[in-house]
């Protein structure tokens, strides 16, 4: 990555270009006195894929659902500093506000696609209902449209999978109908959570440069939502990384997969096996993520981190510079300058 | 490992056929899930059996333990074959051959607490009185990671990668020469992933296992297995040495999948020729080559004539394509291994270092 590439990245981030930009985002629900969404921060830019990573439990779904408005509150208690989508506060909208926007400025792909779509309508009848709710045109016009659209996700005789129900497409299908019904009306802004993890690996490959073609195209921001740094190093121009809740640490893909910060970074990096040569045993990390309520008072990640200590255990690290663009959540970074050599 | 050590399971012609009865909005069809495969799995080895969903691996790998019985073709154990064992010797033969299941929170029952789930096999088998049981299911949960005390627990209150453990415990309760592994990993986070890929590589050394790998993520493969027998619709299309076959693949297939899979490099956004459409129907298999109605070198024979699966090349390699030399002659496809980045290495080394210290101090 040049010099270049960092600036433009920044200048995305920030210029009016950005499309969707959240401060201090947390989530918490019910009584329950600990937020499993803590102080979150990002923004995506147009034409910029962003992805969130991180394992069962980290957060990252739920952040989705509430940018979603698809997060019933109550039980779930949404608190930010700010938020922008298109120059309107999308945490402050009612829900009719909200349903305006949703599948017309933003839309969302979700892992299951079976469970998405409605099975006792027709894939045509689910795509054209989107361009009906939203856009004033007949009924013609939007058929036309969700033809045209099935078309460009490569689903063969677009015509004739109109009258098509969910049930007998195969799953990469219904994951390409699925994308069909979230670009129809081009938002501005497409959710996508886990979108390929369901599928095997050669039709992931096949949505995935999808997904890009079509960004390519419309300069649709893309917030992927994943637990595979492989898919991210591919597809992502920016990453966050979150644990319980926190963001660990973010920057471009470059600067976070050459200079991985975070210890819980470097452990998922050390323990993802690698394409290359075996290189001994993969790293793991001890435990597993604790409950909500046995999170630690300082860093969450304290417990199974192998360089905590007492402080790391009582007071939660404010988020550091570690580079261009790049900031991480911990008290020891660097951590060569921190250890004894 | 010794690569020329003799075959512990043997598979000849073997197929596995499920018939579809007629339903209201279908006609009867048979299913080839499994159709004619020569295979011989070696003592001590770690064989890994790749493919997509519906190439038949995971049928494949419960006919190779004997958990289902096949429809044509045999499976040899230790120079015998399964269909001559008599009820009480399949019974017994259970004790050696065992399995992982991929989805440990269904293949546990919820009501048994966890030390009746992995001392239920030494009650079976063995006949061990409660008192031994209960020593025996101590040594197994340590064995695996647990504490004794988590045997008094349900599986409820476990999390994934613990209850995976479990599941390992009961497998390697009687004992087991083979263990079949039926994506034993993938519905785990990667940081617990980690951790039972160690697990079963280091059970594997101690107790000699030889151990069959189904499964669809090719890192794991890589990292895991000694050689990989690469399927697609019921056939296995190229079986390999693990590094061989990653470092350069030959069937077109092979190549494709390979291509496909993610590689965790930034910015690794390689132009690729992506394979179009998907796995056809394993009730209509294509005729001839099963593969060639997706091959970008597809000819004329390949839709007529179904290739044998014969030795290719110099390594003990077996390929089932017609042109897989002029394929491999007319661009090789040579995927450059990924290199970590030097800080990552450092950072790395320092966390492996810290933790160590950490179990020391603990210890």
């Amino acid at each position: 990555m040049t010099a270049a590439d960092v600036t433009l990245s920044q200048a995305c981030g920030q210029a009016e270009d950005t499309v969707l930009a959240v401060e201090g985002l947390s989530i918490g629900f019910g009584s329950s006195p600990v937020d499993l969404v803590d102080d979150v921060s990002f923004r995506v830019g147009r034409g910029r894929t962003l992805a969130i990573v991180g394992e069962s439990g980290c957060g990252k779904s739920i952040t989705s659902l509430a940018l979603m408005g698809l997060l019933p509150s109550p039980p779930a208690r949404i608190a930010h500093r700010s938020a922008r989508f298109l120059g309107r506060d999308p945490l402050t909208l009612g829900q009719r506000a909200f349903a305006d926007l949703r599948g017309d400025r933003m839309a969302m792909i979700f892992q299951e696609p079976m469970t998405s779509l409605n099975p006792v309508f027709t894939v045509g009848q689910q795509i054209i209902e989107g361009v009906l709710r939203h856009k004033d045109v007949g009924w013609n016009e939007a058929r036309a449209r969700a033809v045209a659209m099935l078309a460009r996700v490569r689903i063969a005789g677009a015509e004739r999978r109109l009258g098509a129900y969910p049930h007998e497409l195969s799953g990469g299908m219904r994951q390409r109908v699925m994308i069909a019904m979230a670009l129809v009306n081009q938002p501005d802004l497409l959710i996508a959570d886990e979108p390929t993890t369901a599928l095997d690996v050669t039709i992931q490959a096949q949505i995935l440069s999808l997904i890009e073609e079509l960004q390519a195209t419309t300069g649709t921001a893309v917030l992927l939502i994943t637990h595979d740094l492989g898919v991210v190093a591919e597809t992502a121009h920016d990453v966050i990384v979150m644990y319980a809740g926190r963001v660990v640490e973010s920057g471009p893909v470059e600067a976070l997969f050459s200079d991985p910060q975070h210890p819980y970074t470097i452990g998922l990096m050390g323990a993802m096996p690698s394409m290359g040569r075996r290189e001994g045993r993969l790293l793991s990390i001890p435990g597993a993520v604790p409950p909500p309520s046995r999170f630690p008072a300082g860093c969450r990640f304290a417990t199974r981190c192998p360089f905590a200590d007492d402080r790391c255990h009582a007071q939660k690290p404010p988020m550091v510079e570690a580079g261009p663009g790049h900031a991480v959540r911990c008290w020891k970074a660097p951590l060569e300058e921190y250890l004894p050599s | 490992m010794t690569p020329l050590s003799r075959p512990i399971i043997e598979t000849v012609g073997l197929e596995k056929h499920f018939h579809l009865p007629a339903g209201p909005f279908r006609p009867a069809a048979t299913l080839r899930a499994v159709d004619g495969i020569d295979l011989a799995v070696r003592e001590g080895e770690t064989l890994a059996l790749v493919g997509e969903s519906g190439c038949g691996k995971s049928t494949l790998g419960r006919m190779l333990v004997g958990l289902l019985d096949p429809s044509g073709g045999d499976v040899v154990y230790r120079g015998r074959n399964l269909a001559a064992f008599t009820r009480p010797e399949l019974r017994s033969l259970r004790r050696e051959l065992q399995i992982i299941f991929q989805d440990p929170f269904s293949s546990l029952n919820p009501r048994m607490l966890v030390s009746d789930i992995v001392g239920e096999p030494l009650w079976l088998h063995e006949g061990l009185g409660r008192r031994a049981r209960g020593e025996r299911v101590a040594e197994l949960l340590s064995l695996v990671g647990l504490s004794p005390e988590h045997g008094e627990r349900y599986p409820h209150e476990f999390s994934g990668g613990q209850r995976q453990r479990i599941g390992i415990a009961r497998a390697l309760a009687c004992g087991p020469k083979v263990i079949v592994g039926d994506e034993p990993v993938s519905a785990l986070d990667i940081s617990v992933q980690a951790q039972i890929v160690n697990l079963l590589e280091d059970l594997k050394e101690r107790l000699g296992l030889t151990l069959i790998v189904v499964a669809h993520g090719l890192g794991v493969i890589r990292h895991m297995s000694d050689r990989v027998a690469v399927m697609y619709l019921g056939e296995i299309v190229e079986m390999a040495e693990t590094d061989a076959l990653f470092d350069s693949p030959l069937h077109p297939y092979s190549r494709a999948l390979l291509a496909a899979n993610p590689r965790a490099v930034a910015g690794d956004r390689r132009p690729r020729r992506l394979l179009e459409g998907e796995v056809p129907s394993p009730t209509a298999p294509p005729s001839g080559c099963r593969f060639h109605t997706r091959c970008p070198h597809a000819q004329a024979i390949c839709a007529e004539s179904r290739p044998r699966l014969a030795p290719a090349g110099t390594a003990p390699r077996q390929v089932a394509c017609h042109f897989w030399a002029e394929i491999a002659e007319g661009e090789v496809a040579h995927l450059p291994s990924p290199v970590r980045p030097p800080a990552l290495t450092r950072r790395l080394a320092l966390f492996s270092e810290s933790s160590n210290a950490h179990l020391r101090h603990e210890e």
